[in-house]
């Protein structure tokens, strides 16, 4: 904001200083008529304007009613008086006037709201006029004394083209805008440095005229560097369909476009968005009311500075000082852009000057959606946390899983262990049968080789049962090794009838010495399991040694052992273990599985505690019963694999 | 290398092991007979086949130990060798104090067990031998007349003629006439030696 001198104006541009905000009214001048209508009547029903000497009574004219402009600057200025105390000991009263001159441009609608004003404000005193817009300030030069005394005049959202070669009377002062033409092309220049062609639109009323009369001398300058093309007064459809075939370095200027050449009125700001949606160019204008429709931008003073900068100098004439000694104000001019259309456009924003204002930008989401976005984050941020929470708790259960899978693993080990440290005496009798045959067919050999003739045939029927033999023994060493190894679970296809005699075998010996006689009844064609074989091996291993100490107490004839497989419900596969032991005292069935319940001396209780736990893992259930005839059975049911035989 | 007609009772629930040892036997150059079971073993006893008994001492449905002590109930006692396949001390000395001859850990070295089984059958025909020269004695004392039997168990009890002829109430020249018939039929010169076989033939001071 500066102050300005005004030189006296140049006597050539008194034509051209046509109200340049004029055209703004002409949108909203419809509604006029009503607005007067309910205005008389509002005022019927209201007291009289007080007559007190301290209140200030100003007076606003308009130009148009409800257009963007005016609607801004009045609200900036009446803020400024209802908000600011020192002006008047905090009471102003102002009263509102749309002439609406734009779309009533004849003498006699002036001559009528002269009358109309005269009349309704010949009994209040007004302290101070503002004017909005050339055709309010022209109206009010004229007038204002006969409407308002001596009141002095304030005007805004004038151009420096309307006060060329104005003199201004005494007790006038303003705010003067440049809407600069030249300066936007200059800004269009420096994001088009390779533009070549210049389009200026105009429409045909008479405001749009002026303008391009403007324009046409304010853009001199810029032929030699730009082929400048006015497209003035064009009807829309020729217009839009012109500004589809720009060629590709070229510039839009778009001024004003109240009227086409038939005399159809449209408003200027509707016609930016249409004309900013069609050309094939970058449109700039000089209204930063234009910006949002589309257009890149412009050189612009912002119409809410027009406002507040009025409402300053009112204040200060209120507060004593004269019009004369305030002088003109003008408004500074920006430039202003939109930076989407900047993207659309691929023009590159470094090129624009610090100073250059970009609005739209989207990092003003953060702007526009603070409260939501803070929330979006907070909430993305909690449920992170929470995830994050429950990452952890899913990791430390799958630790803890793991731990206890484990211990479960090492505990299996360690009883598996612990039942053939039982049987070691067995084992080693059932590793010894095969090398005592060894021996004595090797030293029957070496006998017969000091005989003449030797029995070569008998010899290799020795080495042959040799061979066998020791295929016996190391049979017997791969089944202990795979019992005693310590390893993962691995889940393999097997019969279980090869499982159970396996573990007879291995439990042979430990049988015959205990003087149990077995007895096996496995069913043919038994359908495959899926599973731990060792595991497995360990639960019967575990049931046949249970079984064999359960009939200790019985005398040796009676010890009978019977182990038989077959077929059970829903698809499952039975092994059962049947001994004619002492059987379960009916008080302790329950308790059988327990860890750490036991009956024996010796042994810690585990064993079928960790075979319930090695079937449970295969899907498959164990249960203990007592039989009729004496003695108890353990049965194993497991899971049959669909289709699979034996 | 071929021996006497005494003849080895292997008896073992091990199929290997049975041939295995049966062949070892054989080609020491003893005659065999192979069991696979106690029962079928003792089904088959022909007890006045001379040899020895090899057994393993850890079988089904009969044991070792079993076997033994059905043949000495039997009263067909024969040497018996024991293969076990663990060096278990109370069983052993179990079966040694029921007359085992040996006892031996598999897997056995064929020289012990050749061994082993060599000295059950001196044992075994030894035992024979005894038994053939008391059912001699036996044979002789049954020819004796009463009397004869009467001063027979008076002279071993270490009486004088005398005092014999007192008990029986005869006379010492009758007493004198009995004894020599004893000594005759007895087939001994001396008292001494009457009363040797005799203690050996189980006859004691008591008459029968």
């Amino acid at each position: 904001m500066r102050q300005i001198d005004r030189n006296p104006p140049h006597p050539d541009a008194y034509e051209v200083g046509k109200p340049l905000l004029f055209t703004h009214a002409v949108r909203m001048a419809h509604a006029l008529a009503g607005v007067l209508v309910i205005g008389i009547g509002w005022l019927a029903f209201t007291a009289p304007p007080s007559m007190a000497a301290e209140v200030a009574r100003i007076l606003l004219v308009g130009s148009a009613h409800n257009i963007p402009a005016e609607d801004i600057v009045h609200h900036r200025i009446t803020a400024a008086f209802q908000t600011d105390p020192g002006a008047n000991s905090g009471r102003a009263e102002i009263f509102t006037e749309f002439l609406d001159f734009i779309r009533f441009p004849g003498s006699d609608h002036k001559a009528r709201a002269l009358t109309y004003l005269r009349d309704k404000y010949a009994e209040i005193p007004i302290n101070l006029v503002f004017a909005l817009g050339p055709p309010a300030l022209e109206f009010l030069l004229e007038h204002r004394t006969t409407i308002a005394g001596e009141a002095p005049l304030v005007f805004t959202l004038v151009g420096e083209e309307t006060l060329r070669a104005r003199e201004l009377l005494f007790g006038i002062t303003g705010v003067v805008s440049r809407f600069d033409a030249q300066a936007t092309v200059d800004l269009a220049l420096t994001l088009q440095p390779r533009a070549s062609q210049l389009v200026v639109i105009t429409g045909s009323a008479a405001f749009d005229k002026n303008w391009e009369t403007v324009a046409r001398r304010q853009l001199g300058r810029f032929e030699t560097r730009l082929t400048i093309r006015y497209l003035s007064g064009l009807p829309i459809p020729e217009l839009l369909a012109e500004l589809k075939n720009l060629g590709p370095e070229t510039i839009v200027l778009y001024l004003s476009y109240f009227a086409d050449r038939d005399g159809r009125q449209y408003t200027p700001r509707d016609i930016a968005h249409s004309i900013a949606a069609t050309a094939n160019a970058p449109v700039y204008s000089v209204y930063s009311s234009f910006l949002g429709q589309g257009i890149v931008g412009g050189v612009m003073e912002t119409f809410e500075e027009m406002g507040a900068a009025a409402a300053r100098i009112g204040l200060r004439i209120l507060a004593g000082e004269k019009p004369e000694q305030i002088g003109l104000t003008e408004t500074d001019a920006n430039a202003v852009l939109d930076w989407r259309q900047l993207q659309r456009w691929n023009l590159n924003e470094s090129r624009l000057p610090s100073s250059a204002e970009i609005r739209f930008k989207d990092a003003s989401l953060w702007d526009r959606y603070k409260v939501q976005v803070v929330l979006a984050c907070g909430l993305i941020l909690l449920q992170s946390a929470l995830i994050g929470a429950l990452l952890v708790q899913a990791r430390r259960r799958r630790f803890a899983e793991q731990d206890a899978d484990q211990q479960r693993q090492n505990l299996m080990h360690l009883t598996r262990v612990s039942t053939l440290g039982e049987l070691s005496g067995a084992i080693a009798h059932e590793l010894n049968q095969p090398l005592a045959a060894i021996l004595s067919n090797a030293q029957a050999a070496q006998l017969m080789l000091e005989r003449t003739p030797i029995d070569l045939g008998e010899i290799r029927s020795i080495l042959e049962d040799i061979v066998h033999d020791d295929n016996r023994a190391g049979n017997v060493i791969r089944q202990l090794r795979g019992l005693i190894k310590k390893r993962a679970t691995k889940f393999e296809t097997f019969d279980l009838n090869i499982a159970v005699n396996d573990v007879l075998n291995l439990a042979h010996s430990d049988l015959v010495e205990r003087s149990v006689v077995v007895t096996t009844e496995l069913a043919k064609d038994l359908p495959v399991v899926h599973g731990d074989k060792v595991q497995l091996k360990q639960v019967l291993l575990n049931l046949v040694i249970n079984a064999s100490d359960a009939m200790t107490a019985v005398k040796p004839s009676a010890r009978s052992l019977i182990v038989s497989t077959g077929r059970a419900e829903n698809d499952a596969v039975r092994v059962s273990i049947c001994d004619r032991g002492v059987g379960i005292p009916s008080s302790l069935m329950s308790r059988v599985f327990e860890p750490f319940f036991t009956t024996k001396e010796h042994g810690l209780g585990l064993g079928l505690s960790i075979c319930r736990t090695i079937v449970s893992a295969h899907n498959g259930r164990l249960e203990a019963s007592n039989n009729a005839e004496g003695g108890a059975t353990f049965n194993v049911m497991l899971p049959a694999l669909k289709g699979g035989r034996a | 290398m071929t021996r006497g007609s005494e003849t080895i009772f292997l008896v073992d629930d091990d199929a290997a092991v049975l041939k295995a040892l049966t062949r070892l036997l054989n080609a020491a150059g003893f005659q065999t007979r192979a069991f696979p079971s106690a029962c079928e073993f003792l089904a088959q006893h022909d007890p006045e086949c001379p040899g020895c008994v090899v057994v393993d001492l850890a079988m089904p449905d009969m044991s070792g130990l079993e076997l033994q002590q059905a043949l000495q109930r039997s009263g067909h006692d024969r040497p018996i060798i024991f293969l076990t396949g663990r060096g278990d001390v109370p069983t052993s000395v179990h079966a040694m104090k029921q007359g085992a001859l040996d006892f031996l850990t598999k897997p056995v070295d064929g020289k012990d067990l050749i061994a082993a089984v060599a000295a059950a059958i001196e044992r075994d025909s030894l035992i024979r031998r005894e038994r053939a020269a008391i059912r001699s004695i036996e044979a002789r004392l049954a020819t004796l007349t009463p009397r004869e039997s009467e001063v027979l168990s008076r002279v071993v009890a270490g009486r004088l003629n005398k005092q014999i002829a007192a008990d029986l109430g005869t006379a010492e020249k009758t007493v004198k006439v009995h004894r020599a018939r004893v000594m005759a039929k007895m087939g001994v010169r001396t008292v001494a030696d009457l009363v040797r076989i005799t203690h050996h033939a189980g006859v004691t001071g008591k008459a029968r």
